[in-house]
């Protein structure tokens, strides 16, 4: 590992407690509190908040990297593939069928239908755009937008609660879960930068013509399906837990790349820590700005993404790959 | 050693490209196959590096069979390098280069230290001034450099060439031919894959030519010989050219004979 990958790891650690920082500390006052409810607000509403919102952004961050990886293409990610979409509206059709199932069952059932939904959203598209990669991000925001119409249809028969579920689905958002869910989420996310991790430099060579990397020694064809294997689960993972929270995947990569590089043995990591790292701030500023707006951190996630990624497609042909 | 042992093949939706195919270009030797556009050259070298499976029979580098082999131990085998490559544009030079290391990477270890084979590669095409720059920022010919060196650092007792020099200038060409001379006489099998009917024999490699009925006819020594068989594959009238103690041939063109090159150019 260089010089420059282990400051860039350096940095992104950095980045993660800062944001761990204004997720824990940003917020509602809680000045007017006694000390004992004060650690019980800090444990058992803002940690599992903090954990989820820092899950569910490196999730996205490796997601986006791995899609990125797989098509060689510099902008895609979970959300504009249409594998998110797919995902919430999976979770959405599980909200449907649990109805007033045990909660034991939910994370496992929401999860496995986010999962199977982006798998299959993932699956049909690529089947349809053939080797077109531009067709597939374009079919992939086609699905996204018909995915939400679809999970608001699917609204229409819930109880009214679970139609907040679902509007919350939509836009992105942060939810107080029970401590295990961030912690199911965190060990999904930290499995797949292990895994991504003794991948090594296959990864790096999935980048190369498909003859080329086939004549190193790569098995492309298998080695391309589990990257879009372990970019699904984590977006159908980070989707169960908070909704469709658009622009870190795409984003939190290219700026993991200006930071340490190319390598996706640091890379990897890098981008679930910048990702982490970004929605736990993201989340801060969400809670800080409360009392003058309320808005989820998917809202802040789009308006802050937008731009950059506007900025990442003006910078030209550079940056994309085709 | 590569053989092909009665290879059959087409591409899906293609013409039959090869019937009982069997030749062998053994180590030791460049080989050079050309024909004209679309009679399957690269087709030939694609599944002698095991990227393409054969319909019938099978094509061996040192024994194994690669259309059907593992990839690691058909990387360790044989070395590719394609007429395109895709480099990512961001690499430098170096990492780029030294990607061709990756099929030693498990166990066994490879036989030569990777700093020894950088070294070599990176003398061999002349990328020490190019090292650190990204990819993005090379020519045509630089980028095939880089990925000749790429091969070199593969380190492999085979070498299948797509076109190799098609971007090389002259003075490159040079560093070409002495690579691959050195690596002839390392011992090991390279082949390679060109349009050009002159410069093999130029440079004293074994040259076959490869039909549009797909058989690999080498080629003969007498200058009549030479002569029916060139015409007959490129369906072109053809004129010699003596040159450095080798009949070169060329077109003849309609409004007369193509002008012979420099008579001070030497192989």
């Amino acid at each position: 590992m260089s010089g420059r990958e282990r400051w860039a790891l350096g940095a992104g650690l950095g980045a993660l407690l800062a944001g761990l920082a204004a997720a824990l500390l940003l917020g509602a006052p809680l000045d007017g509190f006694a000390a004992s409810e004060r650690v019980r607000l800090l444990l058992e509403i803002r940690l599992p908040e903090a954990l989820a919102a820092a899950a569910v952004g490196g999730a996205l961050g490796l997601a986006g990297l791995l899609f990125q990886l797989a098509l060689r293409n510099d902008l895609a990610d979970p959300y504009v593939m249409g594998v998110a979409g797919g995902a919430a509206f999976g979770a959405s059709a599980a909200l449907l069928v649990l109805g007033a199932a045990p909660a034991a069952l939910s994370l496992p059932t929401r999860g496995l239908a986010a999962f199977g939904a982006g798998l299959l959203t993932l699956a049909l598209l690529r089947r349809v755009a053939g080797g077109r990669v531009l067709a597939l991000l374009l079919g992939g925001v086609v699905a996204n937008t018909a995915f939400a119409a679809g999970a608001r249809a699917l609204a229409a028969a819930l109880s009214p609660g679970q139609l907040t579920q679902v509007s919350a689905l939509l836009v992105g958002f942060i939810p107080t879960p029970p401590l295990q869910e961030p912690l199911v989420a965190l060990a999904v996310g930290l499995a797949a930068v292990a895994w991504a991790l003794a991948r090594g430099r296959g990864l790096d060579l999935l980048l190369l013509a498909d003859d080329e990397a086939a004549s190193l020694g790569v098995d492309v064809g298998r080695a391309r399906e589990r990257v879009l294997l372990a970019g699904t689960l984590l977006a159908a993972t980070a989707v169960t837990l908070a909704g469709m929270v658009g622009f870190v995947g795409l984003l939190v990569p290219h700026a993991a790349r200006a930071l340490a590089g190319h390598r996706h043995r640091s890379l990897a990591p890098l981008s679930f820590l910048l990702g982490a790292a970004v929605l736990l701030v993201a989340h801060g500023v969400s809670k800080a700005l409360a009392p003058v707006v309320l808005l989820p951190v998917g809202a802040y996630t789009s308006l802050l993404g937008a731009p950059a990624f506007l900025a990442l497609m003006l910078r030209g042909g550079r940056g994309v790959r085709g | 050693m590569i053989r092909f042992e009665g290879v059959g093949f087409a591409h899906p939706e293609g013409p039959r490209l090869f019937e009982g195919l069997d030749a062998r270009f053994p180590e030791g030797r460049v080989s050079a196959v050309a024909g004209p556009n679309g009679t399957g050259k690269s087709t030939l070298l694609r599944l002698a590096a095991g990227l393409l499976t054969p319909a019938e029979g099978c094509a061996r580098v040192s024994g194994l069979d690669m259309g059907r082999a593992h990839p690691l131990d058909r990387a360790k085998r044989a070395a590719y390098v394609p007429q395109k490559s895709l480099l990512p544009s961001d690499w430098p030079v170096g990492d780029a280069v030294a990607l061709g290391d990756f099929p030693h990477q498990e166990r066994p270890p490879a036989p030569r230290p990777l700093a020894v084979r950088l070294a070599e590669a990176r003398a061999a095409f002349a990328l020490e001034p190019l090292w650190d720059r990204p990819v993005a920022s090379l020519s045509g010919g630089e980028a095939q450099r880089v990925v000749l060196a790429r091969a070199l650092v593969q380190d492999a007792p085979a070498l299948l060439l797509d076109e190799p020099a098609s971007h090389l200038d002259l003075r490159r060409q040079v560093l070409l031919h002495h690579a691959l001379e050195r690596l002839a006489a390392e011992g090991r099998a390279v082949l390679l894959a060109t349009h050009d009917v002159n410069l093999p024999r130029l440079w004293g490699f074994d040259l076959f030519l490869l039909d549009r009925r797909g058989r690999l006819r080498p080629f003969p020594p007498s200058e009549p010989e030479q002569r029916r068989l060139l015409e007959e594959v490129y369906e072109t009238p053809l004129v010699p050219t003596p040159l450095g103690g080798v009949t070169c041939w060329f077109p003849d063109v309609e409004a007369g004979r193509v002008p012979a090159p420099p008579r001070q150019i030497r192989p």
